[in-house]
């Protein structure tokens, strides 16, 4: 087979845009905990031997950390000053954390899931799953924070009004289990906007939950907010307002056997919410950006997690509309129905069979 | 100096692109436009900006109304 010489070159040039956007990812993560971003942010501009004297970081490095930035367009260079600052849009991104466009999570899961590579490269090889614990604690946290800026954006403003009746029950007082809900942001979001409902989030991590314990209680909310280790499939709970998963149903070994759970969770008339990553149905559909992003993350985190577990389903983070409603009916609800939808989220609302009392294995 | 409500109200418009006229307390800032990050960030600036009034990401997902808003900025740190 003969080689196309402008198709090389093409595919070359962008190769170059790759690699250094992947060796960037650890030094957006090193940015982050050295607190270099922050000071920019705050203090900016500096040069570069006062910004590593602020943080406490080599001076050597920080000046060729800070070229790096530069020439990624992560940092604003004043060659004529020899100074370097963030511009707002920058400062949005890299260094306030609560803002709703913070990125720095996706880079930290990013350097968690490359770092543990080798792990999945014997999976590769054996079959066997890797789970959310035995990932880098950066895939954990990584994970949480990516989320998080979508949570705060969508959640309480877009995703709860989308369901019908929902938001107007979580004001006068609902019981509500957010199942998978790692560090817990999801549940507290809730929380805190819905003073009169009670709240469990559920994750199989008791990391993670040990997390979602703490920010509860230094949120003072831990009064209406319990977090507690349990599985999709059997957490506790009876006639449930409303259930939410949040981008963890492609993350289950058992999808189906947690959506047979859920449904025996929920009261006669309550809603099982379901977030996941956007997506269509088939792989040529989601030859974007976010397709891409998600397809990585879902080869290295998302489906080996779910064949770490019983039956082992693997739907993948781009499982597509059409195979997330067919595991959801097949647990015998009705009514699935597209409530929202953002470019990152795809977001469905699940009710029980009108007038059939669910049946946990019935 | 206390927060007016009608400042925050006239600043959320103005950030959002709305006409200030259509905007009442109760509106749901998912009404004014459709809400997004970008659209939160503008308004969070703009409250920094212009009233000097710090809203975290988080204090901001508790707003679903102006009014929330008004009352989130009443009780958040000045610069």
């Amino acid at each position: 087979m003969r080689i196309d010489r402008e198709k090389a070159r093409t595919l070359l040039d962008r190769i170059v845009n790759e690699l250094g956007a992947a060796l960037t990812v650890p030094l957006v993560v090193i940015g982050d905990r050295m607190g270099l971003y922050r000071d920019l942010a705050s203090s900016g501009p500096l040069c570069a031997d006062e910004l590593a004297h602020r943080t406490g970081a080599n001076a050597r490095y920080v000046r060729e950390w800070l070229a790096a930035q530069t020439a990624a367009g992560f940092v604003d260079f004043d060659a004529d000053a020899d100074a370097y600052s963030l511009s707002p849009e920058q400062a949005a991104i890299f260094a306030n954390e609560s803002s709703p466009i913070s990125m720095q999570g996706g880079f930290e899961l990013a350097a968690g899931a490359i770092g543990g590579y080798e792990r999945i490269l014997d999976a590769f090889q054996s079959g066997e799953g890797v789970g959310w614990a035995t990932q880098h604690s950066d895939v954990c946290s990584g994970t949480g924070r990516f989320f998080r800026p979508a949570y705060v954006s969508h959640l309480v403003h877009h995703w709860l009004p989308a369901l019908d009746g929902v938001e107007t029950r979580l004001r006068h007082g609902a019981r509500v289990a957010d199942v998978g809900c790692g560090l817990g942001h999801s549940t507290l979001l809730m929380a805190r906007a819905f003073p009169k409902s009670t709240f469990v989030g559920f994750d199989a991590h008791a990391e993670s939950i040990e997390c979602a314990r703490r920010d509860a209680r230094a949120a003072g909310l831990a009064h209406r907010v319990r977090f507690e280790v349990g599985l999709a499939t059997d957490f506790p709970g009876r006639d449930l307002d409303l259930v939410t998963f949040l981008n963890c149903l492609h993350d289950l070994g058992d999808p189906v056997g947690a959506a047979r759970h859920v449904r025996a969770s929920l009261a006669d008339d309550g809603c099982w919410m379901v977030v996941e990553p956007r997506a269509g149905d088939r792989l040529e559909d989601n030859c974007t950006p976010i397709g891409r992003m998600f397809y990585a993350a879902s080869t290295l985190v998302c489906t080996p997690a779910s064949l770490s577990e019983d039956v082992g389903a693997g739907l993948g983070a781009q499982a597509g509309e059409a195979a997330l409603r067919s595991v959801i009916e097949a647990a015998g609800f009705e009514n699935v129905r597209r409530a929202a939808e953002t470019p990152f989220s795809l977001v469905l609302e699940a009710r029980p069979p009108r007038s059939i009392r669910p049946q946990e294995d019935a | 100096m206390t927060i007016d409500a009608d400042r925050v109200r006239r600043t959320v418009a103005h950030a959002l692109g709305a006409d200030e006229s259509t905007i009442r307390p109760e509106t749901r800032l998912s009404e004014i436009t459709e809400l997004d990050s970008l659209s939160l960030v503008e308004v969070a600036s703009a409250l920094d900006d212009d009233l000097g009034i710090h809203l975290s990401g988080d204090t901001l997902s508790d707003a679903l109304t102006v009014a929330d808003l008004a009352e989130l900025a009443r009780r958040a740190p000045r610069r």
